[in-house]
This record gives C-alpha cells, structure tokens and sequence, in this order.
C-alpha cells in the first residue's frame, strides 16, 4: 500500500485469526516468506538509520534473497537446472505487490526508486512465521 | 456571609484521614446550610482515639480509631504495620466501604503527608474506594460484552474491552477528590523522602483516568507557615500556622462550591458547570482567592484585573509552573482544562454593571493555556465590606515545590544555611495515560477465565520480536 493509505489505517491490527490466516497464506509460498522476513530483517537492523535506509528497495531483496529456482544453462542454452540463486527481480516486484495487497507492506517514494517497509500487521505475521519456525520440531537424525 | 449557605453545587463526603485531615475534615462539618443541615457528610479517621476526642464538629459515630497508638510519624512503616494488622486493614476497608454515602457525587479525602497515618491511609482508601465503588460497575459492563462474544474473542480482545468498557461506565464512577498536603522544612529529610515518594504514588494515581480520581491538590504548610509568620492578621485569626492552614483549605473550596450555586445576578455561575471544572479531566486542582477592601475598587476595569491577579495569587501552594523552557530553549505548556471565575461583590459595587466579568475572562484566556471552557460568575451580596474573587482550574502541572522534588528543596535550603555541597536528584514527571493504554488492573480468572491453560509460549518476547539477527534464506 502507498505510505498515505498505510498512515489511514496505521493502528488497524490483524486478530489472532487473521494472523493465523495470512501466515498460512504467507508460508505456503517459500519465496513469498523468505521476501517478508528479508524486509523485516532489514528494517530491524537498520531501524537507528533514517528513513531512507531503514526501507528496503527491490533490488536489495532480489541482491539478499535465495531460493531454488531454474536456471538457464550457459546463459543462452534452452536447457535449464534447478539451482539455488538469487531471486529474480520480476518476481520480487510481483511478490511485493502481493504484499502490499494483503497490507502486510507499504512502500515509500523516493525518487527515483520506492522503498519497502513493513508494516505492523506484516510484523505480526513475520513473528507468527519465526513462532512457528521455532515451534517445529527438530527432525530426527534417523529420518 | 449569605451565599456560604448556599447548598452545594457538588455534593460531597468528606474523609479526613490522620490528625491534620480530621481537622481540616472537621472545619468543614461546621458548615451549615440556611435549613440547619450540615452541608457535607464527614468522617474521621486515625490510628488512635486522642485525636479523634479533640475534634469539633465530625459526629461520634463518623469518628473511627484504627486503635493502634499512633504510627510515629514514618509512613513507609505505617504502610507495612497496616499490611501486617488485620484487624486494622477491615476496619479501613470497612469504613471507606460502608461508611462513606455513594449518593454524593464527590468523595474527598484529605490528609497531611508525613505524619504517618494520614499517609498510609489515603493511598489506602483510594484503592479500597475505587475497588468497590467503581470497579464493580466496570466488571458488570465487562460481563456484558463477554455475554455477546465467545471465551477465544474475549481472550484475544481483552485490553480492547477493558477500555471499551471503562468508557461506557466511567460516568457512573463516584469520583475521588484528594487533598494532600505537604509538610515544613523542618520536618526532616526523612519525613521530606517518604512525602515525595507517597506524592509521587498519588499523582501517579491522580494522572490516570482509570482510578477515578478527579482532581488533586497538595496544599504546602512551608507556605503556610511563611504567611503565618509575616502576616499580623493571620496570626490574630489562628492560633498557629496549622490553624491557619486548616482555616484556609475548608474555607476555600467550600465557597467556591457554594459560591458557584448562587443566584440574583445577569451572570450567574451555574452548579453544572462547576461540577464539570471539578468532574472531567484528571490532575491538579489549582485554587485562588483574593480579597481586597471594596473602596479599593473604583471602576470596572480594576474589578477586572482583579481576577488576573487571583490568577498570579497562590493561596494553597507555590506558582505552579505552567510553562518551563526545555534544554533547547522551547517553551513548554502544561494543559489547563476548564476555568472557572467567581467574584462575590458588594452590594455598593453593584453600579459596575456586569461586563466587568466579560473583561476578565478576555485577559484571564491570555495568561493560561486553556484547553477546555472558561466559565465564570459574580453574586451581589454583603461581604464584609470586601471584593472576593476566586479563580480555579485544572491542570497537568505541579506546584513548583512538588515538581521540583522535596528532598532538593530541603538540601537546598540547607546549602543556603551553611554552604554545604549537596547532589543532583530530581522527582520524575509521570507522563500521562492515553486512554487506549488504560491499565484497570483486571485478570481473566475475575471473568471465569483460566489464562495458565494456555499452551506454554516460546521465550522470545512475540511482541517485540527483534529480526535483526534472522537469516531469512536459512527458513524454509
């Protein structure tokens, strides 16, 4: 959502079952999950910056995040490899937005690029992501 | 002398705890009103029977011993013999739960900080009061809601339903009026630490809009006993400074609460609006008086800035510091919600007219940053030959003594003594509660709710989760 829209609505809060829900939502998709944490990791570690910094742009989080993904073989091959790589822009952008339809992010204009913050209901759905990676159980080294 | 007839604009129970709030408490059971009943409903209570027989005016049977020989002029260790004497914990919640009239709209509780007793006891009673009066009529409505939703909703929403609750019964409340007043240099640095940290419990109490209090004011027996000394009139009319003080306090707010349900002129102060400057908003009470020989008046203009002046006069305590410089030079303004003028005129001044009045609200707005409605009014009637005039309102700010910090001051002072070097240390301001913070101090298991079922959660803070540390690629 726009930083206007996102400031209208600032204290709406998500109830425990909305929680529930958007998380369900969130982690079905792992790139989707890896892109929210980024985002909130982001803001936290630089959270004593100014605005500017404490916000994440979309090449940043196509720089940080990694999943498994096709890859084209020798750049012009027709042949592809699933591989571990960085995210690819597209993706990000259409990731994003999702995110901001559920109003789980809001984004800032600064020219010439936007940057991305979080929210204080996608905060609550990143701790109910990191609650719920905590929660699970270790796998056995038998398995 | 008509008007302090009057029957009151605020209904009231008067509670004197301690020996110096059972004397001001009595001051006020002397008033009568023109069908011979007592204006107010008044009680007394201390810790030993002596005090108690020295009293005038308060009835037996509203006389009440907590019968423990006195509790030696150390509140803190008052606090813990009331803790430890059950007997004397019932019989203080007894009296302020059954001897005290809900009826009245107003109860008033009055002590002396520093002796012991008084101090111990109003903390006390304030909880107590507010427990059973109050309170009660939060968890009715709390209920309610609970009746429209299910166990899991109320659970996840019950900081929203407190204050939602709180909201819809807070005009109900029987509201709480505190009159504590604060001791002499000369009563040690001992007695100086405990009063300020049992002043800075009540103010704490007093700035918070969920326990019902409805004002405060700390009246200052330094200042009492400086006016006493240096004023040969005062020394003719009491006996002491305490008298003194004693006469001061009950004689104030009774003729502002009298005063303000007169009637007969064309701008007559009406008892509802009195009742709002005192009923809404939280703080401290700030009351003045001025009276001056009615020849020294000889036109409307001086009539008129003789409220400003009531303004700049303090009766009760030091100036409070409505505005303070921070450390970059801003100014800052403490609040000051409703305003209330009140002028008692000689029927010889009568000839002014009334806009007199108009005048001075016009300047009295220019010196006080006035948040709410400024109400004002004037009765024409024999006063001794005098112009009464008195200013009162609310605010956020404390007197400057309070504010500055008691244990300071007296260091201060001994500094100035014989130049001693002495420490920083300072009171610290108690910011005020937003009303979606409000903290009524309710638990689930009061609704029938059992929150240790709940699944043990994980010991990060969920709340205050800090990310920082996260490797969002190690998540899968």
């Amino acid at each position: 959502m726009e930083i206007q829209l996102h400031d209208k609505y600032i204290n709406v809060e998500f109830s425990s079952e909305q929680v529930s829900m958007f998380t369900d939502i969130v982690e079905e998709d792992l790139a989707m999950k890896r892109i929210l944490l980024t985002i909130a990791q982001h803001a936290d570690a630089h959270k004593n910056e100014s605005d500017l910094n404490s916000g994440i742009s979309i090449k940043q989080l196509s720089e940080k995040v990694i999943i498994k993904r096709k890859v084209q073989k020798d750049g012009k091959s027709k042949k592809y490899t699933i591989s571990e790589t960085n995210i690819d822009r597209k993706h990000v952008e259409r990731i994003v937005d999702s995110l901001s339809n559920m109003t789980l992010c809001y984004f800032k204009s600064f020219h010439p690029t936007k940057v991305i913050f979080l929210t204080p209901r996608g905060r609550s759905i990143a701790t109910e992501l990191i609650r719920r990676q905590i929660a699970k159980p270790i796998p056995s080294s038998k398995e | 002398m008509m008007f302090r007839s009057n029957p009151p604009s605020i209904n009231m129970t008067v509670v004197g705890f301690g020996q110096a709030g059972s004397r001001i408490a009595d001051k006020l059971a002397a008033y009568k009103m023109r069908d011979g009943n007592s204006t107010y409903n008044v009680l007394a209570l201390n810790s030993n029977d002596g005090d108690l027989e020295e009293l005038k005016h308060i009835t037996q049977e509203n006389r009440v011993s907590l019968k423990l020989g006195g509790l030696g002029k150390n509140p803190e260790k008052a606090m813990s013999i009331l803790e430890e004497n059950s007997q004397a914990k019932e019989t203080l919640k007894q009296f302020i739960t059954q001897k005290v009239r809900t009826q009245d709209k107003l109860v008033l509780f009055i002590a002396g900080l520093g002796g012991g007793t008084g101090t111990a006891t109003i903390v006390k009673a304030i909880e107590e009061f507010h427990e059973f009066h109050n309170m009660g009529i939060v968890k009715n409505a709390l209920l309610d809601i609970r009746k429209s939703t299910d166990d899991s909703d109320f659970k996840a929403n019950f900081k929203k339903y407190q204050v939602q609750a709180f909201n819809k019964v807070k005009d109900q409340f029987v509201k709480i009026g505190v009159i504590a007043t604060i001791p002499v240099r000369s009563d040690g640095p001992d007695v100086l630490r405990q009063v300020n940290e049992f002043a800075s419990k009540i103010w704490a109490l007093a700035k918070n809009p969920a326990k019902g209090i409805a004002f405060v004011n700390f009246p200052d027996n330094q200042m009492f006993y400086d006016r006493f000394v240096s004023d040969p009139n005062s020394q003719k009319q009491a006996k002491n400074y305490r008298d003194f003080a004693n006469d001061e306090i009950s004689s104030i707010i009774h003729e502002i609460n009298t005063g303000t349900n007169g009637s007969g002129t064309s701008v007559i102060f009406d008892s509802n609006d009195f009742r709002r400057i005192v009923m809404e908003k939280e703080g401290c009470f700030v009351i003045n008086r001025l009276e001056v020989d009615y020849k020294s008046v000889s036109n409307s203009d001086d009539l008129s800035k003789l409220f400003v002046k009531s303004i700049e006069s303090n009766n009760l305590h030091d100036p409070i510091a409505l505005i303070e410089t921070n450390d970059n030079g801003d100014k800052q303004y403490a609040k000051v919600h409703h305003i209330g003028l009140l002028g008692i005129i000689p029927p010889d001044l009568n000839r002014f007219g009334s806009s007199f009045i108009d005048n001075a609200k016009e300047d009295v707005v220019k010196h006080l940053p006035l948040q709410g409605t400024i109400f004002s009014g004037f009765l024409v009637e024999p006063n001794n030959y005098k112009i009464s005039v008195y200013s009162f309102y609310k605010t956020d700010a404390l007197p400057s003594r309070l504010s500055k910090g008691l244990v300071k001051e007296y260091e201060e002072y001994m500094a100035k003594q014989r130049s001693i070097t002495f420490k920083e240390d300072s009171i610290q301001q108690i910011a005020v509660t937003s009303e979606e913070d409000i903290d009524l101090g309710l638990d689930l298991s009061d609704f029938g709710i059992d929150s240790s079922t709940e699944p043990e959660e994980p010991d990060e803070n969920i709340e205050w989760m800090d990310f920082s540390n996260i490797d969002p690629n190690s998540i899968n």
